[in-house]
């Protein structure tokens, strides 16, 4: 998740960070400027990543006249709170992670006491606000029949292709406001970063995580409510969330994807290209094909130079879509209902969570936090009051 | 479309090379005056980034420093220093061999000499950097050299395409990396699992001399980056490695040899290059069953006639439909003409 707030900097920490960084107590990593030259001055902007076993990543700008420099925040709390993201955090354990990171980001200010600005929706009126959250979502899929079946993903609203690989699907570019992502879980820690020991493949290598990337325009979209969207700078901006926006916007993206869910739903249409539609599904369903329903769409409009916007490749593609959801074995309730919500697996790694720590009135909340981010009488799902990351 | 395809221009578009040199104490208080008293043309020297991680034994904040330093226009020259708290280090260089001889070299272009030309240029805007004059000799490593302390640790080698579209490519492959991964209407990409082997296939457009004028070209640019294990296999049968610190490494690198490994490993690719077939433009409306049934028998390889079998079983036309649209998919199949991707580096 990442955010963007406005703060003034400590008078230090702007004109000397390496310094700042080496009589600090605070657990800060690295110090890395921004594409400058010559030498430093407060005008370098500069990142620098909070934790010992990171989670915490602040891009730093220059002062502006009003000497407040506009920091973008990149919080994970799985890392923050377990050195890795291979579990699913609760929403108390978000909130958790969110209080870490003021407790050591308040020392970077040059007064402390401005900490309300830390954190997007503390105080009314504020500029900080939420620019990109990833709802992730676990699920079995042992025999790899979801992630199969995932491969003709496709969205109304997004253009590029998917892009495939042996155990991952993306669905979105890079710097889409709007991005999916399926992938064996266990199996991406292992090969990325090699955070997951190779003994417990076996153990959580049926764990596939679904997650939609939301920003800008995408963001508000679905996490926005009338209270919770505010305008600055001239745009709507998400301030703060409730648990329950969380699983309402994952559930209403997720609901969108075309060709993935079963639906007994029927599209009469006349025409010669609804049975074009319907045999490029078949094809596309055929073991071995190897390709995927929305591929051989576009290989269509390609080869005929028609382009896949056109009316003639959208008819093909609509009624092909029906087939496919016709076809389907995937219930998006049963995916997505409550009580799969509340059984997703998650991975436990012990050699790396025995080194994270925190102190315990690190995650004592503020008032102002839970005003901004728990319903009135929101009721806990946390059965033990202190964490195991906390010692 | 022809199917006899142009073999293209190679390319050495960047080396780097890996060394552990000191550098000299009053570059590094003050590049900017330095390079310009020694005659270096230095455009810039990136901030460095420190990395901090504590003694678990002292407590105390232990620092590591990285930067880059950019010699030259165009970024030909990166120089990669770091500091471990006893003073900077070169640690590598990474050239851009072309732009190097382009921006300095008065001669005439000699396809074969810019290498040499262009590592005879970096050693002469590098020595002067060092702390010890008689590092400067080892800058550009060489299989002549007794015990070399430097190496070659990448290369990477390109050629541009005119008139190649990416998603005419199917099923791209190669025995070192295997099949392609991810890829999109603009880019393909072929990496090995050790991440020694890159090929990757760009879209790119660029002007060509045509007479007196240039011509706007559209088509690929092809890029094989070579590192690690990957690189020393490749090149070991031209006789230019040796051991460097008890490792086996490339020592000596030149154009001809480049142009030799390229040319081996683009001849292993597996795939086919499927042209839009320019006749279908003029085979009734755009989008037909016909053209459907053959492109979509063409990139499965599932049998045409099963497909066709499908299309019955869903639309269940009459018997002169059926027999139309044999001869139909016969005619539309007969314009597509695959060509092995390998037959695209001619």
């Amino acid at each position: 998740m990442e955010f963007t707030i406005r703060i003034r900097i400590a008078r230090k920490l702007r004109h000397e960070p390496e310094s700042f960084a080496r009589t600090t107590n605070l657990p800060l990593r690295s110090i890395k400027p921004h594409r400058a030259w010559g030498t430093w001055s407060s005008g370098c902007g500069f990142s620098t990543d909070l934790l010992t076993y990171g989670g915490v990543k602040l891009k730093i700008a220059p002062p502006a006249a009003d000497g407040l420099s506009e920091v973008t925040v990149r919080l994970n709390p799985g890392k923050v709170l377990y050195g890795h993201n291979g579990r699913i955090i609760t929403y108390d354990e978000f909130l958790d992670a969110g209080s870490i990171f003021i407790t050591h980001a308040k020392h970077l200010l040059e007064d402390p006491d401005d900490w309300v600005d830390l954190f997007p929706g503390l105080r009314a009126g504020g500029s900080g606000r939420w620019t990109l959250l990833e709802l992730p979502y676990h699920c079995s899929d042992p025999y790899g029949f979801f992630l199969a079946a995932s491969r003709h993903i496709h969205h109304r609203n997004i253009r590029t292709q998917a892009r495939h690989w042996p155990t991952s699907i993306k669905l979105g570019g890079k710097r889409a406001k709007l991005q999916f992502s399926i992938y064996q879980k266990a199996v991406e820690m292992l090969a990325h970063n090699k955070k997951l020991p190779e003994r417990l493949l076996s153990q959580y290598g049926d764990i596939l995580r679904l997650e939609v990337r939301l920003k800008g325009k995408k963001l508000v979209k679905y996490i926005g409510h009338d209270d919770n969207v505010v305008v600055i700078e001239g745009k709507e901006r998400v301030v703060s969330f409730f648990p329950e926006y969380i699983s309402h916007g994952r559930r209403t993206a997720f609901g969108e994807l075309e060709n993935v869910w079963h639906s007994d739903e029927i599209q009469e249409l006349a025409g010669q290209l609804a049975p074009l539609g319907n045999l490029i599904a078949h094809v596309a369903s055929d073991p071995r094909c190897g390709h995927s329903f929305p591929a051989l769409i576009r290989q269509l409009a390609f080869y005929t130079r028609v382009g896949s916007k056109r009316d003639t490749i959208r008819t093909i593609r609509g009624a092909g879509a029906s087939v496919m959801s016709r076809r389907s074995t995937l219930h998006f309730d049963d995916l997505f209902g409550d009580a799969a919500c509340n059984s997703q697996p998650s991975i436990a790694i012990p050699e790396i969570e025995s080194k994270v720590s925190h102190r315990l009135e690190d995650i004592r909340r503020h008032p102002l936090l839970e005003a901004a981010y728990l319903p009135p009488g929101y009721v806990s799902s946390r059965s033990n009051p202190f964490p195991e990351y906390c010692r | 479309m022809t199917t006899n395809y142009k073999k293209p221009c190679q390319t050495v578009c960047e080396i780097r090379i890996s060394m552990d040199f000191a550098l000299h104490p009053e570059f590094t208080k003050n590049p900017d005056k330095f390079a310009f008293s020694h005659n270096v043309e230095m455009t810039s020297c990136l901030l460095p980034e420190t990395s901090f991680k504590t003694d678990r034994e002292t407590g105390e904040k232990l620092a590591k420093q990285q930067a880059n330093i950019i010699i030259g226009q165009h970024e030909a020259i990166r120089l990669f220093v770091e500091n471990d708290g006893d003073g900077y280090r070169l640690r590598s260089i990474t050239v851009k061999p072309l732009e190097l001889y382009l921006a300095h070299s008065k001669s005439k272009f000699e396809a074969l000499h810019y290498l040499k030309t262009a590592l005879t240029l970096l050693e002469s805007q590098v020595a002067p950097l060092l702390a010890n004059p008689l590092d400067a000799h080892h800058i550009i490593p060489g299989d002549t050299k007794k015990n070399p302390v430097s190496y070659i640790s990448l290369v990477k080698i390109s050629a541009l395409l005119p008139d190649i579209e990416i998603p005419c490519i199917h099923n791209l492959s190669h025995p070192l990396t295997g099949p392609a991964q991810g890829p999109t209407e603009k880019r393909i990409e072929l990496h090995s699992e050790d991440g020694g082997c890159t090929i990757l296939f760009e879209k790119e457009s660029w002007d060509e001399p045509d007479g007196n004028r240039s011509r706007f070209v559209e088509g690929i640019d092809v890029t094989l980056t070579l590192t690690g294990k990957a690189l020393v296999s490749q090149f070991s049968v031209m006789g230019t490695t040796k051991r460097v610190r008890g490792m086996k490494r490339l020592v000596d690198l030149c154009v001809l040899d480049a142009i030799y490994v390229f040319d081996i490993l683009m001849a292993q690719l597996g795939g086919t290059y499927l042209p839009i077939p320019p006749e279908w433009a003029g085979m009734g409306k755009p989008v037909t069953h016909a053209k459907t049934i053959a492109l979509l028998a063409q990139l499965t390889g599932i049998p045409a006639g099963e497909i066709r079998d499908m299309d019955k079983a869903i639309r269940k036309p009459s018997k002169s439909t059926i027999e139309r649209l044999d001869d139909d998919v016969q005619a539309a199949a007969a314009c597509l003409k695959p060509a092995p991707v390998a037959a695209l580096f001619g």
